[in-house]
């Protein structure tokens, strides 16, 4: 039963009005906002670009523009069927204008746009906004209405997801630079936007726009293995959601910049040491599986990268002040004791 | 205001009687079995003695282990707090007071109103008390009054290893059989005294002036030891076994 | 059930008559009662309180529940989930022991140099008295020497598991173990209780405690009150009541005492000299404090002192924490349980414990302390190795501290006297 008001059922009201607006936005604005602030970079002769894959390739987006030519720090999507809110997530744009080695000019504003988003609210976008997260809620919820336990992956597991989320990353950002360069060149169309074509967003929204994706390509063998590898990477999303709650989230090469502004940004989580039982509840309680608000004994600010600010721990926190979250220092969310039925019951991130 | 402090020992009952805060006269008994007895027939000595009718004494505030059973006591004082009082009145520079009677020690750090900083009290073992040298006066059949300067014949020091005053008896007696000094075995008993004395202010600090009083602090041979354990200087008052009388009687006063 | 000890050396249990011991028991808590009562606005409700730790009322609900087929479950410390048990539809009786009288016995089969505290509870079973007698299953928590070596003999007189405690409290090291225990243990109470752990029973069951920690916290908040509105003497009476007492009656009794002192007027009267002459007030901390070792409790409030927050585990620690679940799954329930049981723990049987010390320092912030009493109980090691470190952090604060050693016997009521008013002296107050 969730009590009304409580700091998870509200976040799944934003994120889910989130969601309807990011995936949505075509249907209830009719045409796209032009700003006139942020230049659109165009791919230069002969690069590859989604608008000139036809239906029938992996890389085939959406056939109308997004509203807003901008990329947030959430996992918006370029496949989100007739354009979404936004144009794209922020590795898709990096990912793209290294192929294309566009002119820092056009890159800056939008670059700018995403830092200052990022800098306002850091990982309360993935929390509170991502859309993809909100797919992985629902599967989350599956797991919770069988009765199943959740798995809590272990420390070196997690170090282990880290190190792979770097990887990902370097891999895709290094491929998207060397793409241009012989020897790559001759598959540059295949070799576009290589993190675009295993994640899970491309197979996972246009269901939502009624849009069956292009879950099988095999023209070529590189289409092939990156086909193969979707698979793999939908089917690591689904598992992830449906066992881990949010261990997803430590995976996520999208997040991973928006993490960055976790520690520094406008946003924190800040514990009153002098007060904090250890009780271990919010360790307990963290989707992403971190201890770090039960052991930093410290510090006073124990906002960390991994973090993505879903307020659980504020949420659990059974003494009054203890954890609070706040921007620019204002306090937006406190910790306090809940009489009444314990805690809200079945309401999981 | 004419007072009387009266502090019931575990040896010895003692009265003052204190008239505008300076002593008019005073009085001890050993308190034997009948302790309210003592105490009454010491009071109404202390009272002729200084031609003081009972009417005039405004108030007898009783501290001590036995000061419950004072029958005149109109009031009870906490023990260390009679100790700061006494100590920074007879020695006004005091900041350390220390306590040795027949059964405790104690030792408090106080500023110069004699109000409590700090405390230490020994009421466990009677190892670092005055019983201790009673025993040890058995041992060596000396009379009690003459083990302090028997103590200060000694040439050297040597140790008891014992912790226990049961245990210690038994050895002085085998020290005695080998044929050592009575002098330095005197003296090793002090030593050991002081030994436990001095661990009470281990962790209180010795601030000077260190005042010693109760009825141990007579004893040049107890004075010596501690001294010599301290590394500091210490002043021992007149009458120091009045102190807590003293003190008594000037927690009457406010 | 099968013992979890060899039958190899096994030995009949040694009784002793308690009659002589219950009748002194009786009246060392009648003494301590009648000084608490004395005290001019004390709240009625006290009054169910007194009768559930005095009187007979409770035992005989307890052996009307036992001849029902009932099943009683004796459990020493904060770490075996109470929840279990009533989800099991078996009632939990913390057996941790304050009488004087039942010390001499134990001796006789344990050893004299063994916590006090042990040593009573032992005593009181093998004369046949109090809670511990009415027990059909004894979990021993393996938190220090002296308890979790009982367990051994005390299977003699009542079967006794253990609950393998961690010696740390690390979030990744420790937690999975101690979860898997608390399974086991769950395991074991099915197997000797005959039923199975059911989810809704044992959300059931959460719910129930966590009530009474919301009960508890209104008295936590109005001991913060300054004058006092009710004694240290009082409140820590109360909260003992939970050790035996049904749960949900405790809870609604409690609701009425807390809503008595949300309404009572100050029990001192605030004067012009109010600062020197007000009570002085304390945060006791240490070993625990059972009833009817009242002594430390009396001696420093007789003195004139109130003690006004605690952090003992018969007190304060056992209330404050609830359990609260993540996902109410059943594994939910039960690692929520499993880490309220062990992390917000402050026994010095864990090898790094700081957060003792920073309960202490929030308490004498929050309650406006003026000074901190650190109880051990003589031969507690644990206790008695932190002393010298909480002492140290607690006078880098500004903290005055003072550190009483003292066992059960009544013997040096004289000498705790002495040092407390002493020390009320000290920090400022009119002892």
């Amino acid at each position: 039963m969730k009590l009304p008001g409580s700091i998870t059922a509200r976040r799944r009201v934003v994120r889910g009005a989130a969601f309807g607006l990011l995936v949505y936005a075509a249907y209830l604005i009719p045409a796209p906002l032009e700003t006139g602030l942020l230049p659109a970079a165009k791919a230069p002769p002969g690069a590859p670009s989604t608008t000139r894959f036809d239906r029938s390739r992996i890389l085939w987006a959406a056939d109308d523009p997004p509203r807003i030519d901008a990329y947030p720090p959430a996992a918006v999507c370029r496949f989100i069927p007739k354009g979404g809110m936004f144009k794209a997530c922020v590795l898709h744009f990096l990912s793209e204008n290294l192929t294309w080695l566009t002119a820092v000019r056009y890159m800056l504003p939008h670059l700018l746009v995403f830092i200052v988003l990022a800098f306002l609210f850091a990982r309360l976008w993935c929390g509170w906004v991502c859309p993809l997260g909100c797919v992985g809620d629902a599967l989350c919820w599956l797991r919770r209405t069988a009765g199943l336990d959740h798995v809590r992956f272990t420390k070196d597991a997690q170090r282990l997801l880290k190190a792979g989320n770097w990887l990902l990353l370097g891999l895709a950002l290094g491929l998207s630079l060397l793409i241009v360069l012989p020897p790559l060149e001759v598959c540059k169309d295949q070799l576009f936007l290589p993190y675009c074509q295993i994640c899970p967003g491309r197979l996972i929204f246009p269901l939502f726009g009624g849009t069956l994706p292009n879950w099988k390509d095999f023209s070529t063998p590189v289409y092939g293995v990156f086909t193969v590898l979707g698979w793999i990477f939908l089917a690591l999303f689904v598992l992830a959601f449906v066992t881990g709650k949010n261990v997803w989230c430590r995976l996520c090469p999208i997040g991973t910049f928006t993490s960055f502004f976790n520690r520094g940004g406008a946003v924190a989580l800040v514990k009153d040491q002098g007060r904090c039982s250890s009780c271990g509840v919010c360790a307990d309680a963290c989707p992403v599986a971190s201890t770090r608000v039960l052991e930093d004994r410290t510090r006073s600010d124990v906002s960390h990268a991994e973090c993505i600010l879903c307020l659980r721990c504020v949420e659990m926190c059974p003494k009054d002040g203890v954890l609070k979250a706040t921007l620019f220092g204002r306090v937006i969310a406190a910790s306090s004791f809940k009489p009444g039925l314990g805690s809200p019951e079945g309401v999981t991130p | 205001m004419t007072v009387v402090g009266a502090d019931a020992g575990a040896s010895r009952v003692k009265l003052v009687l204190v008239r505008d805060g300076e002593v008019v006269a005073r009085g001890a008994a050993p308190c034997g079995i009948d302790l309210a007895g003592t105490a009454q027939a010491l009071l109404d000595g202390l009272l002729a003695e200084a031609g003081v009718p009972r009417s005039q004494v405004s108030a007898i505030p009783a501290t001590g282990t036995g000061a419950e059973a004072v029958p005149f006591a109109t009031a009870r004082v906490n023990v260390v707090k009679v100790m700061a009082r006494a100590g920074v009145k007879l020695v006004p520079a005091a900041r350390t007071v220390i306590d040795v009677g027949a059964e405790e020690a104690r030792a408090v750090r106080c500023d110069a109103k004699g109000s409590i900083a700090d405390f230490a009290l020994n009421d466990k073992c009677a190892a670092g008390a005055g019983s201790f040298i009673e025993a040890m006066s058995r041992a060596l059949e000396c009379p009690l009054e003459e083990m302090g300067p028997l103590s200060l014949k000694a040439g050297k020091a040597i140790g008891l290893t014992a912790q226990c005053v049961i245990f210690a008896e038994s050895e002085v007696v085998s020290l005695i059989h080998r044929r050592t000094p009575p002098e330095e075995i005197a003296r090793a008993a002090y030593d050991a005294m002081a030994a436990r004395v001095s661990g009470l202010l281990l962790r209180l600090g010795a601030q000077p002036e260190v005042v010693v009083v109760g009825g141990v602090a007579r004893d040049p041979g107890f004075i010596a030891a501690l001294g010599r354990k301290l590394g500091v200087p210490l002043t021992v008052p007149p009458d120091p076994e009045f102190a807590g009388a003293l003190g008594a009687a000037l927690c009457a006063e406010g | 059930m099968k013992s979890i000890f060899e039958t190899r050396y096994r030995r009949a249990p040694v009784r002793r008559d308690g009659t002589a011991a219950a009748a002194e028991i009786a009246r060392i808590g009648r003494r301590y009662l009648d000084a608490m009562r004395a005290r001019p606005g004390r709240p009625a409700a006290m009054g169910y309180f007194d009768e559930i730790m005095t009187g007979e009322k409770r035992l005989d609900e307890i052996r009307e529940f036992r001849r029902g087929g009932g099943k009683v479950i004796g459990l020493y410390c904060n770490f075996v989930p109470e929840e279990l048990v009533h989800a099991l539809g078996a009632l939990p009786v913390r057996i941790c022991a304050g009488a004087s009288p039942a010390v001499a016995p134990a001796e006789e089969v344990l050893a004299r140099d063994v916590c006090p505290m042990v040593k009573s509870s032992f005593g009181l079973r093998m004369m046949g008295l109090s809670y511990i007698s009415e027990c059909d299953l004894v979990v021993v928590p393996t938190s220090c020497d002296a308890k979790k070596k009982s367990s051994r003999f005390l299977d003699q007189y009542v079967p006794t598991i253990t609950l393998d405690l961690p010696q740390e409290k690390n979030y990744e090291k420790n937690l999975p173990a101690w979860t898997r225990e608390i399974r086991h243990l769950v395991g074991r109470l099915e197997e000797f209780t005959g039923r199975k752990l059911r989810k809704d029973a044992l959300a059931s069951a959460i719910r129930l405690l966590h009530r009474r920690t919301e009960a508890f916290r209104k008295l936590h908040e109005a001991r913060k009150r300054n004058p006092y509105a009710i004694s240290g003497r009082d409140a820590l009476l109360a909260m003992q009541a939970s050790f035996h007492d049904d749960p949900a009656r405790w809870t609604a009794q409690m609701e009425i005492l807390s809503a008595e002192l949300s309404v009572a007027k100050p029990t001192v009267d605030v004067s012009a000299d109010a600062e020197t002459s007000r009570p002085r007030r304390i945060v006791l901390t240490g070993a625990p404090v059972i009833w009817p070792n009242w002594k430390l409790l009396h001696t420093i409030e007789e003195a004139g002192a109130v003690v006004v927050a605690d952090t003992l585990c018969s007190g304060t620690q056992r209330l404050f924490d609830p359990v609260e679940v993540d996902e109410w799954t059943f594994d939910g329930m039960l690692r929520a349980i499993a880490v309220r049981h062990l992390f917000p723990s402050i026994c010095p049987c864990f090898i790094e414990n700081a957060e003792h010390i920073d309960r202490v320092i929030e308490l004498a912030d929050e309650f406006k302390a003026d000074g901190v009493v650190y109880h051990t109980l003589r031969l507690c090691q644990l206790f008695d190795m932190e002393y010298n470190h909480v002492a140290a952090s607690l006078r880098d604060k500004g903290l005055p501290l003072l550190g009483i050693t003292t066992d059960l016997s009544l013997e040096d009521e004289e000498q705790l006297k002495t040092r407390v008013e002493a020390f009320l002296e000290m920090i400022g107050g009119r002892g």
